[in-house]
Parts: structure tokens; C-alpha cells; sequence
């Protein structure tokens, strides 16, 4: 294995389509990044990029987001249809294999939809769920109950975590707040926003170079769960489980931690998942509820978990990201400040 | 600086999906009122069927028939039904275990209001009196009385998987379920109807706007030098930027062309017709229009062509601001052919 680490990181939100492009909205974003790893264009050998067409609406118009890439002259550049965090992911995969020495993992999203989180109802089994039309939300909903019917947690679990990330928000507020899909409140629910995030990896000597402390790629794992939601423990997470114990996670002291969890309940979920005895510092950024660029997001999450190490802030940090409906694919990503 | 566009934008497509194997079954039944689940060797029901156990991979063994009753396993309540949710009145989502079944099913539960539901309650299938095999022959799943509840007093839990149906092997269950229907022939049909708000972008934006007037924007890279049009954020070549706004004239010269003979989806001329790359006179590379008031096998590469604009309403911030490009009259085609390099994208 080759050491990679992480030597640069920026993104952005933007509360609302600001009448901007894909392209205008993530080239300040990659020039920023690059700027902070201390890396020309000429030197990006590998290009990762992910969005989702459908969140825009108009297909072809990743052609038009490429402008903001170092992509010329030619060189590789990997497309996917998806989180931002598996084109992490990507990049991470060319870099083991020697493709190149530098790479930019980048994601954008500008949801145009009335009711973006609608969109992603495309993600569900055409044949028995579809037909039934149920919103992410509501899906998210039925695993928020049967995690209080666990007897772990309850609603009261819910909004203290919600507080906790949203930060201006009282816990006895939050609970007289309605429901909008119960026992799910407004405020559990992320904030879809638009936005964009790039992420510089360099290999070992290249990343050695560099000003500052490298966040060192410890170990990358991702697994996913059955499409069927009813054949799901919906509670659990076993692909986090699963990952965080090929990680060594089970028992360790983590610094910084950075979750992608767009539902409150999540959150616990997921921070069960891990099995670690402690989190010093869990989602300082706010994690995901407050701005969620969908398909961007678990890349600010890893982005995140790395500027803690980048600027001295941690020595073992942990990013987690996700993508379809329940945490249904799941990405760890453990980063340290030693190679 | 330029006022953002944005436009109502909607897709509208059909997938037909044919379906095979357990999930045609459970189709099928359903258009019988029925409901089959399959038993795995190890002995586990899950509902929907499937053909190959999710844990070993291995096929499963059989299909068996279930009760259409069961248990809410988890639940949330939708206050506001949207137009293509099933039920046109305040419903539940719910997780329903059938009796039997080791996995549950998603479905919805039509109980009146949200304090009627409660995990662990007793639900029953309300089917539909016309069935098409689609999991909505099935209208809703609704409470049950404690006395209607003849499944739960047939089978007390213990006893469930000795009162199960005889298995049928999945080799002959078409027969077996009373499908006397081919095996794929079954279709389900997803409608897929997406609204959005589009908004093109600044620059988008800013070419567009100008098209309104009769003009066609451009950007210089300030690194490379390179003409853009439409104009971009910063250039694709060198990653410079911004681009310095320049504007071009209405004409230039043909670098690429077809002639269209085929019908196609949303399309607005008659054939045949000619759609071509056209290189504006000091641009970098070529944009795309269509031809008129010319013979397509008059058409060649090299071509002078000049803008032919649209009038009073048509000249609006869209492409068709610019109807066609036609032949320059001030040029001959013998005197600029060979003049022109090739197609010049960069």
C-alpha cells in the first residue's frame, strides 16, 4: 500500500440556487483547495468528481461543471453519479495503483427541485416501493421509530441532538415543535442547500512536501445494506459496523469525528455503529442537518475530519459518509497526522 | 452584472419494466388477492419473495402462500398526502411483519388519524376489487378489531410456522400459484415526472440576455487568450478566469455539418434539415445551429454563413432568439473554402 494523505480541503454552501452554475459555483472551491495543498493544476493527475444530474435536472450539464477541473491536457477524470464521498474514495483507489501522484476529489449540487429530497425517490425499487411514493423523509421516519421501539433512544435523544448541531436551538422548543413525519420534527431533518467541496490527496513523498501536517489516510472502507427496507434491522448499521471493524475502531479514543447523518436519529445510529469508547469532538463543523448539499455532503464530512489534522487540531480523526435511503451505503474513512 | 435566469423546467418519461422470477410471482398473486412469500433452506419466510437467499446466495427453496394480516413493525404519519402518494386522505407508512413472515413489507395503513396507530398493531390487507399485479392491488392495510382478528387466533406465535401452507418448489410455482401467464411477461410501469426551477448560470446568463438583443457575448480567457462563446467561468483549458467580456458578430464560417433525415423526439423543424458547427468570425470554437434557406447538398465545410434573427416575441433570451444561419451573401464558397483549419475546438 502506498501512503496517501489528504493536504488540502475546501467547500462552500450556499443557502439557496444563487442563480450560479455548477461551474461557478465549484471553481472558486477547487482553486482554494489547490491553493491550501500548494498544488498547480499541471500536477492533479487524477480527477474525481461526483453530483447528481437529477438534482439539477437537465442532463448533460456536468459537461458544463468540468470547466472549474484541472482536466486539460487530458488526464484521467472519473465521473460518478453519486456522493462526493465514494469519489474520495475513487481518487484514493488510483492513487494505490499508482496512476498518479496527486489527485482532486471534488462534489457539487445545486438541488433545483421544489422539493429536492423528492428527487431522490429515484433511488428506490421500481417494482414495490416506488409505486407507493414514500419521500426519503418519511422512509428516514420509519427508521427513527423503530429505533425508539429498540428502547435506546426517544424523541427527547432526537432533539438534543438536533440542538447540539443547529446550535440556536432550545431542546424544550424543538419538542413542541409539530411533527412532520412522526416521530420525526422539521429541525430533524436536514437543511438541503447547494454547494460544492474538493479535496486534495497526495502520495507519501509528495504529501511529505508540503507545509503543515497531512492528514495520513489510515484505512478507507465502505459497505451497503439490502435495498429491501423490511428485511433491514433498520436500527442498526451493519455495513458501519462492519467497516469500523476492519478500521480497529471497536475500543478507540477518537479526536474528531465528522458524521453524515441528514436525519437527527442518525446520528446515534451511526455513533453506535462505530463502537469507539470515546469521541472528543463529534461533527465540530455542525455536521450535515445544518447545510446538506445532497451528494456533496459526505465529502465536507471527510474534508472536515481532515482540516482537524491539517491544522493541528487532532491526531486520529474519523469521517463518515452516506448515501441512499435509511444510511444505506456507508463510507469510513480514518485519518491520522503520523504516515 | 448580469440578472441570473431561471426557467420552470419538467421531465416527464415512462420506464415499462418487465418482471421474471419471484418478483413476477408476487405480482401475480397479488392480482389474485394473494400473497406469497419464499421460504429460505434456512427455514426463514421473507416477504417480498426473492430467488436467491440476500445472506448464501443460495436459491431459495420454495414459495409459500401467507395470511393477508400481520403486524406494524414501525410506522410514520403522513398529514398531507402529495398527488402521487396512494391515499387522497391522512395515512400511515408502515413496516408490516405478515403472519409468518420473518421480514416485513412496506405498505401503507389507512387508520383515520395518527392516534390509531401504534407498533405492534394488528393490520389487515383491503384489496383492490379490480387488480392489475402491482403492490397498489392492495389499496391500504387497516386496523383490526381484536374480534376480526381470526388470523391471530388461528395462529398464536409458537404455532406460525407449523400452520405455514405446504411449500411449493419454486420450479413449478407458476402452475402451483395459478398463474397461467408466461413467466416476464408481467410489466410495471413507472411514470416519472420531475418539476424543477433551472437556472443556467451567470455567464449562461449573460449570453442569453444578449441573444434578447440582437448580440452574441463571448469571453477572452485572460491567461491563454482564447474566445469563448457562449462565454464560460473561467476557461477550460488553462483554468484561468474570469473571462473578459467580448462580443462577436453575427456571422462565420460552417466547420461541421450533418443532414438530418430522421424523425426524433421534440423535434421542431422538417426534414430534412441541417444542423452544423459554425465557427463566429474571431471566436475559438464553434457553436452549434441549424441551417437555412439553403439546399443540403449545397452545405459544405467552410461555408460563410451569417445569423438570421427572430422577431418581436420569438426574440427572447433562448437560443431560437437566432431562427437559423444562412449563406453570407457577401461571400462565395470557392473563395474561403481551404481557408478554414479544422474544426478548432480546443
Amino acid at each position: 500500500m502506498r501512503s496517501v494523505a489528504v493536504i488540502g480541503f475546501a467547500a462552500a454552501v450556499a443557502p439557496h440556487p444563487d442563480g450560479r452554475s455548477d461551474a461557478e459555483l465549484l471553481a472558486p472551491v477547487v482553486d482554494q483547495a489547490l491553493m491550501a495543498a500548494g498544488v498547480a493544476r499541471e500536477e492533479v493527475g487524477v480527477v474525481a468528481s461526483a453530483s447528481s444530474e437529477f438534482l439539477g435536472g437537465v442532463v448533460g450539464t456536468v459537461m458544463a461543471a468540468f470547466d472549474a477541473l484541472p482536466c486539460w491536457p487530458p488526464r484521467t477524470h472519473v465521473h460518478l453519479e453519486g456522493e462526493g464521498a465514494l469519489a474520495f474514495f475513487e481518487a484514493w483507489v488510483r492513487l494505490q495503483a499508482g496512476e498518479a501522484d496527486v489527485a482532486l476529489a471534488c462534489a457539487f449540487s445545486r438541488p433545483l427541485a421544489p422539493e429536492p429530497r423528492s428527487i431522490l425517490s429515484l433511488q428506490l425499487d421500481p417494482y414495490l416501493v416506488a409505486p407507493l411514493a414514500p419521500d426519503p423523509r418519511s422512509l428516514a421516519a420509519l427508521q427513527a421509530r423503530a429505533l425508539i421501539e429498540t428502547g435506546r433512544y426517544e424523541e427527547i435523544d432526537f432533539a438534543r441532538v438536533t440542538s447540539l448541531r443547529r446550535r440556536n436551538v432550545e431542546i424544550d422548543a424543538l419538542l413542541a415543535q409539530p411533527y412532520v413525519a412522526s416521530p420525526l420534527r422539521a429541525l430533524d431533518c436536514s437543511s438541503v442547500c447547494s454547494g460544492a467541496a474538493a479535496v486534495v490527496l497526495a502520495e507519501g513523498d509528495r504529501a511529505k512536501a508540503v507545509e503543515g501536517n497531512p492528514a495520513w489516510i489510515r484505512g478507507i472502507e465502505h459497505g451497503v445494506e439490502s435495498a429491501a427496507l423490511g428485511r433491514r434491522d433498520l436500527a442498526r448499521a451493519p455495513s458501519i459496523e462492519a467497516a469500523a471493524a476492519t478500521l480497529g475502531l471497536p475500543g478507540s479514543i477518537i479526536d474528531v469525528a465528522e458524521v453524515h447523518a441528514p436525519f437527527s436519529h442518525q446520528e446515534l445510529i451511526i455513533t453506535d455503529a462505530l463502537g469507539v469508547k470515546e469521541i472528543e469532538s463529534l461533527n465540530p463543523s455542525g455536521g450535515a442537518l445544518p447545510a446538506d448539499p445532497l451528494m456533496a455532503t459526505g465529502l465536507i464530512r471527510i474534508g472536515e475530519a481532515a482540516r482537524a489534522i491539517l491544522e493541528g487540531d487532532a491526531r486520529l480523526a474519523l469521517a463518515h459518509a452516506t448515501n441512499g435511503p435509511c444510511l444505506q451505503h456507508n463510507v469510513l474513512c480514518l485519518l491520522e497526522a503520523e504516515p | 452584472m448580469t440578472e441570473a435566469l431561471r426557467a420552470a423546467h419538467r421531465i416527464s418519461f415512462s420506464y415499462r419494466r418487465s418482471v421474471g422470477g419471484a418478483l413476477e410471482r408476487f405480482l401475480s398473486g397479488l392480482a389474485r388477492a394473494e400473497i406469497w412469500g419464499s421460504l429460505t433452506k434456512g427455514g426463514r419466510v421473507l416477504v417480498p419473495p426473492v430467488d436467491w437467499e440476500p445472506e448464501t446466495g443460495e436459491a431459495t427453496a420454495a414459495l409459500v402462500r401467507l395470511e393477508d394480516t400481520g403486524v406494524v413493525r414501525a410506522w410514520t404519519w403522513v398529514d398531507a398526502p402529495g398527488a402521487r402518494q396512494p391515499l387522497d386522505r391522512a395515512f400511515a407508512y408502515a413496516l408490516i411483519q405478515l403472519d409468518g413472515a420473518d421480514s416485513a413489507l412496506l405498505h401503507v395503513v389507512d387508520a383515520g388519524d395518527e392516534s390509531a396507530m401504534m407498533t405492534g398493531m394488528r393490520v389487515q390487507a383491503q384489496w383492490r376489487p379490480e387488480r392489475s399485479g402491482s403492490i397498489l392491488d392492495i389499496r391500504a392495510f387497516v386496523p383490526m378489531a381484536p374480534g376480526e382478528d381470526v388470523a391471530a387466533q388461528r395462529l398464536p406465535a409458537a404455532e406460525v410456522s407449523s400452520a405455514r401452507p405446504v411449500p411449493i418448489p419454486n420450479g413449478s410455482a407458476r402452475g402451483a400459484a395459478g398463474s397461467d401467464r408466461p413467466s416476464g411477461l408481467l410489466e410495471v410501469v413507472s411514470d416519472v415526472d420531475l418539476e424543477y426551477a433551472y437556472e443556467p448560470g451567470l455567464s449562461a446568463s449573460r449570453f442569453f440576455r444578449a441573444l434578447a438583443e440582437r448580440r452574441i457575448a463571448a469571453g477572452r480567457c485572460p491567461g491563454c487568450g482564447g474566445v469563448y462563446v457562449p462565454p464560460h467561468p473561467q476557461c477550460p483549458a488553462c483554468g484561468s478566469g474570469p473571462m473578459a467580456e467580448v462580443e462577436l458578430a453575427d456571422h462565420g464560417v460552417v466547420t461541421a455539418y450533418t443532414v438530418v433525415h430522421l424523425p426524433f423526439h421534440g423535434m421542431t423543424s422538417e426534414l430534412p434539415f441541417v444542423s452544423a458547427r459554425i465557427r463566429l468570425d474571431g471566436a475559438d470554437v464553434p457553436i452549434a445551429h441549424l441551417l437555412g434557406e439553403v439546399r443540403p447538398e449545397e452545405v459544405h465545410v467552410g461555408q460563410r454563413v451569417e445569423a438570421v434573427w427572430a422577431d418581436g416575441e420569438d426574440l427572447r433570451p433562448t437560443w431560437e432568439a437566432i431562427r437559423y444561419f444562412r449563406p453570407a451573401g457577401s461571400f462565395t464558397a470557392a473563395s474561403t473554402r481551404g481557408a478554414v483549419g479544422p474544426a478548432c475546438d480546443r
